[in-house]
């Protein structure tokens, strides 16, 4: 608790959604009110005022909203009073999600409706969110209390919330609590140090190692001594890459790493985590306050007809606080919805949300409100919505609502395209590229090992060697195993039994494989314990975490891959010729060398051919274990696909993945000929 | 041995005194080692992750299983990958069961083609597949928003049961379908 800084907060923005069609213009008029229509509203006035917004959202019925965890910052009472309240439903997506989970969203449900109305993001994020026109802008009711330095001028943020990042700790399992940052880098905190979530998506963890940079003279404008700090951690083998989740964990369950740096809220559920703090330079953030709820209604009779909707959410204002904010931490859940000309209408918030009654919460979860005077401000605020229709990639401001818009579907807007559309678009629109963003997505770069030259290049690296080496060594265990099978004399039974365990274990893989070794010689892994704790060896500096680690799992469904595929290559293998070798004197090496060996030779390099394809596609396994911690191409195409953190990485995962297929291709065209050599010999 | 002694000497021959090659007999112990060493390998991470599954601080408990039937959205999820899994042999078996047969009966010299394509599966990574369909998807909000395309699209995706992925799970699931489907085929066609 001394704290530390940061923690990001979020503040819904609320953006607007709905968009109606309106037949003409610039939207008169339409259902609720003589406002113009949600999609372009900037303020609850354009609808006609907080009742006709209700009125809309009312009618819509429904709110999205996601990544809301129910204990944090009181999330769930507050979705409560609001339905309760406005008689609206919410719909609570993956509660658990990271503000990139938002993001991507708002870009894979464009146009359905089950987009997200509102977000709550990491100021970073929402920076990020903006830039890419992924928010509408909206002016809440009480806009104008909002300090400057807490929004965006236009409409697009604000912050409602933040806190503190400390360093949490299970002191069920530590016995002394770290107090600095320095001191997690201490052998006795070996594996236990994490980070709550992955930096470059989730903003607590942004922030955690944001505050490490400020613990070892970093600033605000320079995150480098954080990410050298961990690598640090890592090197020293304190790192254990595990997310911290906020579920309670039993004891038992060894996986959890003890000490990590959480945000704020951490999580309350959790057994005794006693957070200590770690020492950090860094001010006390600041953070905003908000609420927001928003709804987003829609009407089936806006569908039908042009009519518009709005949005309304609610946020509290905020006030400011005495603390200077600082940029980094606030965090600002943003909405953003722009959306092809969707009738989503509205969605009102209520007045006063969160605020003071329910705010049971915030004791428990360390939530500070911006203001001071968290109980007098009850603002409702109103959302905002808006979005902008926009239909396709290329419709450039405000769309105005085609006519006939009738699915709710609100699209959101959504950058897709190619990294130099969206360039272009974001230089046309005069969008400057956001510190934040920037800064993450140098943080991306420098994770990665090998520091920032050729990510790209270096995973495909990474891959094809991960795979020749578990390939060839996976053929060579294989074949001796399915050798030594074949080979038992009274052998049927142990014969049958591999087989079909090969079977079983060839298509073992993902998530189970990796719970399998994470247990077995995982950090608190059952063969850890009994290397180190009984018998005081230790690993030996092996990570299941690493390359090495890796190609001992990927191992595991490689071997039995190979029996299952050598197996009738060996039946061919006449006895007959053996024995023939064998009268005429030759010695058992000569027999491999010149006629078992060639006969084999196709077939096993054919297998081995596919061993190496089914490693260079794997892709669960190594998610599971090591996040993208590790250059692989399948990880980079997944996080190219899932990431905004580089504008355009859609298309540089279509790249990575075609870069694959035909990588792929040559070993298949080569295993195809190598097949058809082996047919002269078995048929 | 007997069998070599008889291919050596002839039936009803004399066997050498001594075995063609002495040394084989012991040379087996490798075999022992290989099946000691990638035993162990293979059944300690599964007998690991059992081990962790139930213990607890003090002692063991099956707790965790028994919780299992009532966790939180562990009846949703499990029914619907059920429905996913059913659904994907189904309609893999309507798609290949007809093109198998058509194939032998019908059409042989399609038949390269056909084991070519359904080979593409194995060739292709998942994560490339999923990168195409995803862009595909992407076409419904970009070009055919308001239209019934669109509205199949987002439908496909819906999360109460995705179709989407019953349909990629049925293109993964083709290469395994089609050789089995094509060898029972030959064997018959090929017999009496």
């Amino acid at each position: 608790m001394r704290g530390t800084t940061l923690r990001a907060a979020v503040a819904v923005v609320t953006t607007g959604l709905v968009l109606t069609a309106c037949g003409s213009d610039d939207g008169g008029s339409s259902g609720g009110g003589d406002g113009s229509d949600a999609a372009t509203a900037t303020s609850a006035e354009d609808f006609g005022g907080m009742d006709a917004l209700i009125e809309a959202a009312q009618e819509e019925g429904t709110l999205n909203v996601i990544a809301l965890p129910p204990d944090w910052a009181n999330y769930g009472e507050m979705l409560e009073t609001f339905s309760e309240k406005y008689d609206i439903e919410i719909n609570s997506a993956s509660p658990d999600g990271s503000s990139q989970d938002e993001l991507n969203a708002v870009e894979s449900q464009r146009g359905q409706d089950r987009a997200p109305d509102v977000l709550d993001l990491g100021t970073a994020f929402a920076r990020q969110a903006q830039a890419q026109g992924l928010l509408a802008p909206y002016k809440v009711e009480t806009w104008d209390e909002i300090p400057e330095n807490q929004k965006d001028a236009d409409g697009h943020w604000f912050n409602d919330y933040g806190g503190f990042i400390s360093i949490g700790c299970n002191a069920s399992v530590v016995e002394t609590c770290p107090t600095t940052f320095a001191e997690l880098l201490d052998p006795q905190y070996a594996g236990q140090v994490a980070l709550n979530g992955n930096p470059t998506q989730a903003a607590a963890a942004f922030s955690g190692v944001w505050a490490a940079s400020l613990a070892n003279g970093g600033s605000l404008d320079d995150i480098g001594p954080g990410i050298d700090f961990f690598t640090q951690i890592k090197d020293a083998g304190n790192f254990n890459p595990v997310e911290i989740t906020p579920r309670p964990s039993r004891a038992a369950r060894p996986r959890s790493p003890s000490t990590g740096t959480t945000s704020t809220p951490p999580s309350p559920r959790s057994s005794p985590s006693r957070a200590s703090s770690g020492r950090s330079p860094s001010p006390p953030t600041e953070c905003s306050a908000a609420t927001t709820a928003r709804r987003s209604a829609r009407s089936p009779r806006t569908r039908r007809r042009p009519g518009c909707g709005r949005s309304s959410c609610t946020a509290t204002t905020a006030r400011t606080s005495g603390w200077r904010a600082a940029p980094v931490r606030s965090g600002c859940r943003t909405w953003k919805r722009r959306g092809p000309p969707t009738p989503r209408p509205w969605r009102r918030c209520p007045r006063s949300r969160a605020t003071s009654s329910s705010r049971p919460t915030s004791s428990r979860r360390r939530r500070r409100p911006s203001w001071p005077s968290a109980g007098t401000r009850r603002s409702p605020a109103d959302h905002r919505i808006a979005g902008r229709g926009r239909a396709g990639p290329s419709q450039e401001g405000p769309a105005r609502p085609r006519a006939r818009r009738p699915r709710r579907a609100a699209v959101l807007p959504v950058r897709r395209d190619v990294p130099a559309a969206a360039d272009r678009r974001a230089r046309r629109r005069g969008v400057p590229r956001d510190r934040p963003g920037h800064v993450r997505g140098e943080l991306v770069d420098r994770l990665r090992p090998g520091g920032h030259r050729g990510p790209y290049g270096r995973s495909y690296l990474g891959s094809l060697q991960l795979s020749a080496i578990t390939a060839v060594l996976g053929a060579v265990l294989g074949l001796a195993l399915a050798v030594a099978v074949l080979r038992a004399r009274r052998g049927r039974l142990l014969r049958r039994l591999v087989l079909t365990a090969s079977g079983v274990l060839a298509n073992f893989g993902g998530i189970p494989l990796a719970f399998a070794f994470i247990a077995t010689i995982g950090t608190s892994g059952v063969v850890t314990a009994l290397l180190t704790d009984t018998l005081g060896l230790g690993l030996g500096g092996f990570s299941l975490y690493s390359m090495t680690g890796l190609a001992l799992v990927y191992l595991y469904f490689l071997i039995p891959l190979m029996v299952l595929t050598i197996v009738p290559a060996l039946e061919a293998l006449r006895p007959q010729w053996r024995e023939a070798a064998d009268n005429l004197g030759a010695t058992g090496w000569q027999y491999w060398r010149y006629v078992g060996g060639p006969v084999l030779a196709p077939p096993v390099i054919g297998a081995t051919m596919l061993l190496f394809a089914s490693a260079f596609a794997a892709y669960a396994t190594a998610r599971a274990l090591v996040g993208s911690s590790i250059p692989l191409v399948t990880l980079q195409i997944a996080d190219a696909l899932s990431s905004n953190v580089v504008v355009g990485s859609e298309n540089l995962g279509k790249a990575l993945a075609l870069g694959m297929v035909l990588l792929i291709g040559l070993v298949m065209i080569f295993y195809a000929w190598v097949q058809r050599r082996t047919q002269r010999w078995l048929s | 041995m007997t069998a070599l002694a008889e291919s050596v000497a002839g039936t009803g021959g004399v066997a050498p005194e001594t075995p063609v090659r002495p040394g084989r007999r012991g040379a087996g112990a490798w075999r022992y080692a290989v099946l000691a060493v990638l035993g162990v390998y293979f059944l300690v991470p599964i007998a690991a992750s059992v081990w962790y599954t139930v213990r607890e601080r003090d002692g063991v408990s099956l707790g965790t299983y028994a919780e299992i039937p009532s966790a939180e959205g562990f009846a949703d999820s499990f029914t619907r990958s059920l429905a996913l899994a059913g659904l994907t042999v189904v309609l893999a078996l309507l798609l290949m069961v007809p093109t198998v047969v058509l194939v032998d009966l019908r059409l042989p010299r399609l038949r390269t083609t056909v084991e070519l394509l359904t080979l593409m599966p194995l060739v292709l990574p998942p994560i490339a597949l999923v990168v195409g369909v995803r862009s595909v998807l992407a076409w419904a909000p970009d070009y055919f928003l308001n239209t019934w395309l669109a509205e199949a699209f987002f439908a496909l995706q819906e999360p109460a049961l995705p179709w989407i992925l019953v349909l990629v799970y049925v293109v993964l699931a083709l290469p395994f379908v089609y050789r089995a489907l094509d060898a029972g085929v030959r064997g018959r066609t090929s017999g009496p």
